[in-house]
């Protein structure tokens, strides 16, 4: 048995390199006539972040966030459950790590990046 | 590294890395305006900062997880906003009065004014983040740190009465000025429990992979760490009531607090004042600021770690450079640093339930601990002390608000 | 047919049986691994109030332990549950399922 609330939903993610690269901010369901709903996607990103607030919060706070596109990690790259989920992704090629590359790249130029 | 040797370098850091601009400045203002009598609340605060700084340690252990990081697990993020967004404001302005402080430290050893100070010491206190690691950042600032024991020094050689120091261990009431007493009572227990410090300690841990083998450390490291840093608190507070208090003297500057030392170390007193004002704030400015970057990049699940190359942790990074250029403003302004660590220790008491009711429920999760969860004394004094201390603030920072 | 809905827009929602009745609120979902498939079975419904909502309830449970009481949950099916309208959930019965304690 698996509970999405306590188990997934705000675990830390990890991609096959062991990277951190966000919790998971979302749990994407699939209801289908006549059958049970399954999981089909756990999510990261603002926009998923912003949604979970109560609805005045979620307005003001998005006049300031930056709506970048939300990673979706396919059920199927999902690897292991524990204290953190494991998933078989290259984060660094997910939008999560956009801002990342970003400053990384900025801080490679200063003395004594490393 | 030996056993031994880990467990005299953790209370050494402990100690060296207790005394800030918090702890200086209220217990020197507590001595010249009651004497000994608040010595009890800052004892009572330290027992409730021994056991918050246990657990942090223990979840770090055991769970692999820092505060911050299961807090948000746990309790979901629409949840982890509160704490984030109280202890970040409440932490940004400690960080304000610690970088006063050292500005302030300058001021006296140039006579350049403080607010020029806060460019050059906000970019030494960057550089020192962007180019070392962990345990530079604890270690080399907690041995400078050790100066601090001057004021210990300081207060055998008042030879202050032992009765009366005793007799203030003894809970008691005020004797005149009521609503003052217990602003500075507040300002104390603020000054203690700063939640900055368990937070950096639990990412601390997890920092140097402590596991369950580092209980007895851990359990050691906070007790008599933390402990004898306490003694450092309560020898400014006795110097002061030695040297102001028979004139009763209110403390408004720190050009006033600077003459503590003067009395019992004569003209050294004043260079060792600044010095060790200087050394101190740095190292809590230091922490303060990766406590700071550590809330923030946990509770979103980014890379973090001081010990990660800027590139590897790049937002965690900019988050520490934000604070920083964010916490200079309000002091290159000349907003008066006193006035400014006064108000940031009444609010950092009147936000500890929000740093420390989450943390205690996950002392008691299974889930997180296992075998290890808190025991009943633990949950009673952090609860008892936190609901207290945030009251006290609640009712008193009005008062003084209003009254000053 | 088949459509998407979200965990975390479900946990917290009023659920209300087919008379409109208030049931309580979604606490928990839980499913069952099936060979690939992470497959809902059941959702937890807590009959707290407001308290559960904001986590005090759960630090006021977590603190205090078994003085707090166990709080009344029931456990309802995946079945019994109408997620047409992911923001009103409705019971497909007037009073589906037995309540039963379950502690926290």
């Amino acid at each position: 048995m698996l509970d999405l609330v306590r188990d997934v939903l705000d675990k830390q993610l990890l991609d096959r390199e062991a990277r951190p690269f966000g919790k998971v901010d979302g749990i994407v369901l699939e209801t289908r006539a006549g059958a049970p709903p399954r999981v089909v996607a756990l999510e990261v990103g603002v926009t998923t972040r912003l949604a979970r607030l109560p609805a005045w919060l979620s307005r003001w706070m998005g006049r300031f966030a930056r709506h970048t596109e939300v990673t979706r990690i396919p059920k199927e790259a999902v690897l292991a459950v524990a204290n953190d989920i494991r998933v078989d992704i290259d984060a660094t090629r997910t939008p999560s790590w956009r801002l990342e590359r970003r400053l990384a790249r900025m801080f490679a130029r200063l003395p004594g990046g490393r | 590294m030996s056993k031994a040797l880990q467990l005299a370098l953790g209370v050494v850091t402990a100690f060296g890395g207790f005394l800030e601009a918090g702890s200086i400045a209220t217990s020197a203002q507590a001595g010249s305006e009651f004497g000994y009598r608040l010595l009890w609340v800052l004892a009572l605060g330290t027992l409730c900062l021994v056991f918050l700084v246990e657990m942090s340690g223990r979840l770090a252990a055991i769970s692999h997880h820092t505060i911050a990081a299961a807090v948000r697990e746990r309790f979901g993020f629409t949840f982890y906003l509160l704490p984030l967004v109280g202890m970040v404001l409440v932490g940004l302005l400690t960080l304000v009065a610690e970088l006063g402080a050292i500005c302030i430290a300058l001021q006296f050893a140039t006579g350049i004014a403080f607010q020029w100070w806060a460019v050059p010491v906000v970019f030494v206190v960057w550089a020192l983040l962007w180019g070392g690691n962990f345990d530079l950042i604890e270690n080399g600032v907690s041995l400078l740190g050790l100066l601090t024991v001057v004021f210990i020094v300081a207060a055998f050689r008042e030879q202050p009465p032992l009765r009366e120091i005793a007799a203030g261990f003894v809970p008691s009431l005020p004797p005149h000025d009521g609503g003052r007493f217990w602003f500075l009572a507040v300002s104390i227990l603020g000054a203690t429990l700063t939640p900055y410090l368990f937070y950096f300690y639990s990412s601390g841990a997890v920092e140097e992979h402590w596991d369950e083998r580092m209980l007895n450390t851990n359990r050691i490291v906070a007790s008599i760490g933390m402990g004898f840093g306490a003694v450092l608190s309560a020898a400014v507070l006795i110097v002061s009531a030695t040297v102001f208090g028979p004139r009763g003297i209110r403390l408004e500057s720190y050009e006033q607090i600077a003459l503590l030392l003067t009395d019992s170390l004569g003209r050294w007193g004043f260079a060792l004042f600044a010095a060790s004002l200087a050394v101190a704030c740095l190292g809590a400015a230091l922490e303060i600021t990766l406590a700071l970057a550590y809330m923030v990049a946990q509770g979103f699940g980014w890379s973090w770690g001081e010990n990660l190359g800027h590139q590897e942790a790049a937002r965690f990074t900019a988050t520490y450079t934000l604070t920083l250029v964010l916490a200079a403003i309000p002091v290159a302004l000349g907003l008066d640093p006193l006035r400014v660590t006064n108000l940031s220790m009444v609010l950092n008491a009147a936000a500890l339930p929000l740093a420390v009711m989450p943390f205690l429920v996950l002392m008691n999760d299974r889930d997180y601990v296992g075998a290890h969860a808190n025991g009943r004394l633990a949950n009673v004094v952090v609860l008892v002390v936190t609901v207290l201390a945030c009251l006290l603030a609640v009712v008193s920072l009005p008062l003084e608000l209003v009254g000053g | 047919m088949s459509s998407e809905v979200r965990v975390e827009r479900l946990l917290g929602r009023v659920v209300v049986d087919a008379h409109g009745r208030r049931v309580g609120r979604i606490e928990e979902i839980q499913a069952e691994r099936e060979g690939p498939e992470w497959v809902v079975q059941s959702y937890v419904i807590g009959v707290d109030g407001l308290l559960e909502r904001l986590a005090a309830g759960a630090i006021a449970q977590g603190i205090v332990g078994t003085l707090a009481g166990a709080r009344r949950r029931r456990r309802i099916g995946w079945d019994e549950l109408d997620l047409s309208d992911p923001d009103r959930p409705r019971l497909r019965t007037a009073s589906a399922g037995e309540e039963r304690r379950l502690s926290a």
